[in-house]
């Protein structure tokens, strides 16, 4: 009796297996793998310099006619670890003293980059229009900005864009300012993000 | 005597040759003989021609192609014709890739797709397959391939320099057994 349950059990189980060999046999199953691989937004500050470096005669304005003098000075420097970041310092500033900045910024990621906005201390300066900032709380302004023509322009991977920021120290500016520091972020986003 | 038993012998002998020819001509045996070939109930991907393109929002391609030239999209055979490999690099935010390719039917028995099942765990966008409506879908041998599609779009969750996965199986069956219990 056992011996005839063993034979039985053995025949159900291969005639399970056949079954399923040939269900097997007429279904196919077809595999898709996908990997995204995300790109890389970049950019360095490859240039940055001003039009009054030390030991140079102050800038004057167009038509001026008093005599230039090496009065003010003002230092640039492009952080040595993190190129994403420069540093300027005005010394011995004074009403009237006009800056003019050059920074070139490459685009060294693999997407295409549009600047979006220069933020002075939180403040988002327009295009073409000067901001005036009290940088010493005493309610009046005390230096003021301006940026030309660079919001909104596109640049490429490994292409570069040169834009142009000015300060100007106003007559309202008290003396003896210092240690006064003041951040200027520039967003770059990417091309689709573009707000104009 | 003994002559007389060998002539009797002989005569029956002689009857009986006579009645077993004469009823093998009244009978007839007719035989068949059968063989089974099955069919070959097979589906494929086919890369010959696949293509892509990346395209905005609104379908319309990237202007100037200069902003997706690093991109880069490849499709390719796993182990067989069964299993493909997409891979996206350089992939970015708001671009929409889609990716073209076939699926066929190389065997010799019509077949319907009976289940789709797609994966896109922790994906930061979308992935979408088409045709919509996959299953039920018949496939006879030699009919033009069914067109296949992968929409691959990532959102501003993505991360930069990062890599994320999606996978999908379509499994088909024979024609009438569709749909499977």
């Amino acid at each position: 009796m056992n011996r005839k349950l063993t034979a039985t059990f053995a025949t159900m189980l291969i005639a399970l297996c056949l079954a399923g060999v040939s269900y097997a046999m007429w279904s196919k199953t077809l595999y898709i793998d996908g990997t995204v691989d995300t790109g890389d937004l970049d950019a360095i500050i490859t240039f940055w310099f001003s039009n009054d470096p030390p030991g140079t005669l102050d800038p004057r304005p167009i038509g001026a006619t008093y005599p230039a003098k090496d009065v003010g000075e003002t230092v640039c420097t492009i952080d040595a670890v993190d190129p994403q970041k420069c540093y300027t310092t005005i010394y011995n500033g004074y009403p009237c003293y006009n800056v003019h900045y050059t920074i070139t910024i490459m685009n060294t990621g693999n997407v295409a980059w549009i600047m979006q906005g220069i933020k002075i201390d939180d403040t988002t300066l327009p295009n073409n229009q000067w901001v005036s900032f009290d940088v010493d709380g005493d309610g009046e302004p005390d230096i003021e900005f301006y940026i030309t023509d660079s919001i909104g322009e596109q640049v490429e991977p490994g292409d570069s864009i040169e834009t142009s920021l000015d300060t100007h120290i106003l007559q309202t500016a008290n003396q003896g300012i210092s240690d006064r520091t003041f951040t200027i972020e520039v967003l770059l986003v990417q091309w689709k993000e573009y707000q104009p | 005597m003994k002559m007389k038993m060998t002539s009797v012998a002989a005569l029956l002998l002689v009857a009986l040759m006579a009645v077993g020819v004469s009823y093998a001509l009244w009978s007839k045996t007719l035989y068949i003989d059968g063989t089974v070939e099955t069919g070959d109930l097979n589906a494929e991907f086919d890369l010959t021609v696949w293509s892509w393109e990346a395209l905005d929002e609104f379908g319309v391609p990237i202007d100037p192609p200069s902003k997706v030239e690093d991109i880069i999209v490849n499709v390719y055979y796993g182990a067989d014709n069964q299993e493909i490999y997409v891979e996206i690099e350089e992939l970015y935010p708001c671009i929409y890739i889609h990716i073209y390719f076939d699926l066929i039917n190389p065997g010799t028995v019509p077949w319907i797709v009976n289940n789709f099942i797609q994966t896109v765990p922790d994906f930061p966008g979308t992935v979408t397959f088409s045709p919509i409506g996959l299953i039920g879908t018949q496939l006879d041998p030699g009919d033009p391939p069914i067109p296949m599609g992968i929409v691959v779009h990532l959102d501003n969750t993505a991360d930069e320099i990062a890599q994320y996965g999606f996978s999908a199986e379509i499994e088909v069956v024979q024609w009438n057994e569709y749909p499977l219990p």
